[in-house]
């Protein structure tokens, strides 16, 4: 920078600027492209190794005292979302899985609900106001979403009669997007890649 | 209803902001006090509707009104009322809205103080506060909402943070806001400057007591927030190198190089387009913490809530870097013609050289921070880089930085003569020499350490030399005795004696970070009860494990008995928190300082409670405490440089 | 040109010390992912580099001495398992059949020594978190819900 104050210029005075400014712009803008390449990214963000894996097996109590076991499901194809009352993306996307609920709940599917560091009432309230049907449980000490490796809320996991996940996806979810992968898990189709929507990390 | 009020007082600000851009530019072309006038009243009035905003926000905190979603998230019921206040920036939402109301205060400061003066500048100045204000209410309106409501509204808050529940970290965001906002000012002047074409000092004695101000809450939002790290983050260290952290000291760098650097403009007209320069990095540095901070793009231990402002804030740093350093490249024709430096052996040089340090301190900090982004761009490497890369290129650079802090307040402008450099630095540089080789043979034996030491007390050797030398002549001259002679000798040049003490402030800052990374002790034991560990001149006997139950969350304490070389100075007891609505506990480190060293404990974890079985880690910190103290030199300097003091009065503006 | 000359000379002089210290302290400090399944592959290139590596902690394989803190342990990610051996206190969440991610060089008996395990856990599910030792799982721990 010092240079540019004694070198004297060669160029005409016109012709000078214009030199600057290009120099200037091509000092700047790579800076930038590469902050803005971080987007493309995100820096906390590892795939998961559990794709086309057994899904690991937990018990869970649900919000009704029953309690449910991923083991009493084999041959089911299974919908795991893992959420919290305070997590905006989860509410968002709270009506689109009952929608999907109520259109595959007579073949042989599963929905389970995990909620996640989260108060009961809060969660009943929650599941109340989106009228959820299906059942939902706490994961009262994390341990599940240890096991799945959920680092962001909401997330979704499909799972097939034979027990691998299929298809993982972070962050809300549409109703067509479950009803497809869910259709997918029952073929025992693995997705090749994972999903990703809006979402909360969890902390 | 508060939430509307506020919502609406952003709305309004932002539309005054928008006239405060619009109004110069039309005054540019003729009736340019009527659009002044304009200008003014649009700068008053977004100060009048943020603060307006802002007091709406603080009632609903303090109201705990929690159909607003920010209140709903960072309080509760149970949240003391001093927490309750300091919730307006325990989250993004509420941190912008107080970082654009320090910003408008500034604004409107420097609208009032400026009123009659300074008539060309002053529309583009008030026009770059506009923008950076129209900028951030934008933000505040549009992509992060602290007025957002929720429903239905529930019953209770979240509540803070519990790490933020504390009394520094209420300072902590505030001083660095401050610090920031502090760099618009000297930033739009010099843009105001370059627009108008009026490149000589004019804009740089005048911002030079808001540069020195932004500079001295820079410093002191670092150092607070190195102090809350190292009191309440419990893991012993004050500094990690974390993007975070770089993120917020970055402009401190260009932004000191700038406060010596503009001396040399002053003095000999020299390094205009430097200047400049150092004033936009300085600024855009600020804008780009923001972004890093808020983006998610790098990965940091401090949890932040990613979302769209990231990528609001590159948009905004695209446009301050492209937009400063564009009209610079502009109108780097109207900055020819500056004299050249006569020698190398001046204070010119030192000061250059000083800035050359500083600049490749900020370029080294600077890359390692996104050094993982450039990796995984161009090799699809994941990488992070860790702290011992940030201290192996630091250490030498801050070591000459200090080696020139001995030289440049004392070497003669211009051509520093053979005789000059004798009777100045002879003595003081004898006198670290031999405090070196007292220090070798007392038991410093690293290099590093025994350089850095040499240099610091190089440093403070020309201080107290060169006073003793001006002290003697005010007593030859006055008769004065040696209070009296520094009252007289501080009045009459009070940047020069506040720089002074400034220095010994960041000596002593220095000091305690050279002394706690090369001295420390640091070891860890499972202990079982009347079980003791040895450190150092210490041993610690572990006491038993003591239960308790908090208003808002359930601790466990462990008890510590100290023994300093055998001697009982009582009992210390770390604990872990463990909070309903997190999973893993929280720690409470305690420490035990004097003046030379700190003992500081780490509850790591423990047994069940019957079997009272502890795992400790112990940390031995030399001399940690002179940084705080350092900080407090820092304040005091400062306060010398920019209060007026009759006399100095006259030298500025 | 003189001046012109010097002033490169010089600049040339400090790039050229920045730059040595900048590559300097890359060696040092630069940290490398990797999954068990990858270090096995690379075992003899990654010898010298510092390393973080993420896995699960194989179930039986975890030999403890609470009190010399140390740690044997096999990490996998379910296609290679990697032994590792820590001295320290891993935080709380460390147990077997779970994730963990270790940071450390490969010793010369093919050993990977950690300086430092996190665990993997709902609360800080990352291997990108940054290295404060003990420090880690008291990091600030909540997220707020942003838009």
């Amino acid at each position: 920078m010092e240079a540019q104050n004694t070198e004297p210029s060669t160029a005409t005075e016109n012709g000078g600027s214009i030199r600057r400014l290009i120099i200037t712009l091509l000092i700047i803008g790579p800076v930038l492209a590469l902050l803005a390449y971080g987007f493309t990214r995100d820096a906390r963000y590892i795939t998961s190794p559990l794709m086309a894996k057994p899904a690991v097996p937990f018990t869970i109590t649900l919000f009704d005292g029953k309690k449910l076991s991923l083991d009493d499901l084999k041959g089911k194809t299974v919908f795991l979302n893992f959420w919290a009352s305070w997590c905006p993306p989860c509410r968002a996307e709270a009506r689109d899985l009952e929608a999907a609920w109520q259109k595959v709940k007579d073949q042989n599917m599963v929905f389970i609900g995990v909620a996640l560091q989260d108060t009961d009432e809060a969660s009943r309230e929650f599941l109340k106001e989106f009228d959820v049907t299906y059942p939902n449980g706490k994961d009262e000490s994390g341990k599940i979403a240890v096991e799945y490796g959920t680092w962001g809320i909401p997330e979704s996991f499909f799972i097939d009669p034979q027990g691998r996940i299929t298809y993982k996806h972070v962050g809300g979810i549409r109703a067509s997007v479950v009803v497809a992968k869910i259709n997918e898990a029952a073929k025992g189709i693995v997705s090749a890649q994972e999903g990703k929507g809006d979402y909360q990390p969890v902390r | 209803m508060t939430a509307l009020i506020g919502h609406s007082a952003i709305v309004l600000a932002l539309l005054a902001a928008v006239v405060g851009i619009v109004a110069p530019i039309l005054g540019a072309r003729g009736q340019r006090e009527r659009y002044f006038e304009i200008t003014f009243v649009a700068i008053l009035g977004q100060f009048l509707f943020v603060t307006l905003a802002a007091l709406a926000l603080v009632y609903g905190l303090i109201a705990t009104d929690f159909s607003i979603r920010y209140v709903a998230f960072n309080t509760t019921r149970a949240t003391p009322i001093y927490y309750r206040i300091t919730g307006l920036w325990g989250a993004l939402e509420g941190s912008l809205l107080l970082w654009e109301w320090i910003l408008i205060i500034f604004s409107g400061l420097v609208a009032w103080i400026y009123r009659d003066r300074h008539k060309e500048l002053m529309p583009w100045v008030l026009l770059v506060f506009s923008i950076v204000s129209a900028f951030f209410l934008g933000v505040i309106a549009f992509a992060s909402n602290p007025f957002e409501t929720i429903s239905p509204v529930p019953p209770d808050g979240r509540g803070l943070n519990p790490l933020l529940e504390d009394a520094n970290m209420m300072t902590h965001p505030p001083l660095l806001y401050t610090g920031f906002v502090g760099l618009t000012v000297p930033f739009a002047f010099a843009i105001a400057a370059l627009i108008v074409g009026k490149l000589d000092e004019a804009w740089i004695v005048t911002t030079r007591r808001w540069t020195i101000t932004a500079w001295f809450f820079l410093t002191a939002g670092n150092l607070v927030g190195a102090w809350w790290s190292y009191h309440v983050l419990g893991w012993g260290g004050y500094w990690a190198w974390d993007p975070v952290e770089n993120a917020a000291f970055m402009p401190w760098l260009p932004a000191t190089a700038f406060l010596h650097s503009i001396q040399v403009q002053e003095r000999r007209h020299m390094l205009k387009v430097w200047n400049l320069s150092l004033i936009m990095l300085a600024f855009s540095l600020t804008i780009f913490g923001t972004f890093l901070t808020r983006s998610g793009v790098l990965s940091s231990i401090h949890a932040f809530s990613s979302g769209p402002v990231g990528m609001i804030f590159l948009f905004f740093l695209g446009f301050v870097l492209l937009g400063s350093f564009g009209l610079l490249a502009l109108r780097a024709d109207l900055l020819k013609g500056q004299p050249e430096l006569d020698s190398m052996v001046s204070r010119e040089s030192a000061f250059l050289l000083n800035n050359i340090v500083l600049v490749s301190a900020l370029f080294t900090i600077f890359l390692g921070t996104i050094f993982p982004l450039i990796s995984e761009a161009v090799a699809g490497v994941q990488v992070s880089v860790g702290a011992p890369y940030f201290n192996s290129v630091t250490v030498p650079l801050f070591l000459f930085m200090v080696f020139l802090m001995g030289i440049g307040p004392i070497i003669a402008w211009r051509r520093a003569s053979w005789d000059n450099l004798k009777r100045n630095f002879l003595w003081p540089a004898a006198a670290s020499l031999v405090f070196g080789v007292a220090l070798f043979f007392w038991k410093v034996r690293e290099f590093w350490p025994i350089l850095g030491f040499t240099l610091l007390a190089f440093v403070v050797a020309t201080i107290i030399y060169d006073t003793a030398l001006a002290l003697r002549a005010r007593k030859r001259i006055a008769g004065e005795g040696i209070v009296r002679g520094l009252i007289t000798l501080t009045r009459r040049n009070q940047r020069r004696y506040g720089g002074l003490v400034v220095h010994l402030g960041v000596v002593l800052i220095i000091l305690g970070i050279a002394a706690s990374m090369t001295y420390s002790l640091e070891r860890e034991a499972t202990l079982d009860l009347k079980q003791s560990l040895n450190i150092g001149e210490y041993r610690i006997q572990f006491e038993g494990l003591k239960p308790s139950r908090q208003p808002t969350h359930q601790r466990i304490e462990g008890s510590f008995r100290v023994f300093h070389r055998g001697e009982d100075e009582g009992v210390l007891s770390p604990a872990l928190k463990f909070f309903p609505t997190q999973q893993s506990p929280i720690g409470r480190a305690v420490h035990q300082s004097n003046y030379s060293e700190d003992i500081y404990l780490i509850l790591s974890g423990f047994s069940d409670l019957s079997s009272n079985r502890a795992t400790l880690k112990v940390l031995v910190r030399p001399l940690v405490v002179w940084m705080w103290i350092g900080g407090f030199v820092i304040f005091f300097g400062t306060l010398i440089c920019i209060c007026p003091m009759g006399k100095a009065r006259s030298q500025e503006d | 040109m003189a001046k012109g000359k010097r002033l490169l000379i010089g600049g040339v002089i400090i790039l050229a010390a920045l730059g040595y210290m900048v590559w300097g302290g890359m060696q040092q400090a630069i940290v490398y992912f990797v999954t068990p399944t990858e270090l096995k592959a690379t075992e003899t290139s990654s010898a010298d580099k510092f390393l973080r590596m993420g896995g699960m902690v194989v179930k039986g394989s975890l030999k403890r001495d609470v009190q010399n803190l140390t740690y044997h342990f096999d990490l996998t990610d379910g296609a290679a398992t990697f032994p590792v051996f820590f001295k320290g206190i891993p935080p709380d969440l460390f147990v077997e059949g779970k994730g963990a991610v270790v940071e450390g060089r490969i010793g010369k008996d093919g050993v990977f020594q950690a300086t430092m395990i996190m665990a993997k856990h709902a609360e800080d599910y990352s291997p990108h978190t940054d290295a404060k030792g003990a420090a880690k799982s008291f990091v600030p721990a909540k997220e707020y819900p942003a838009k």
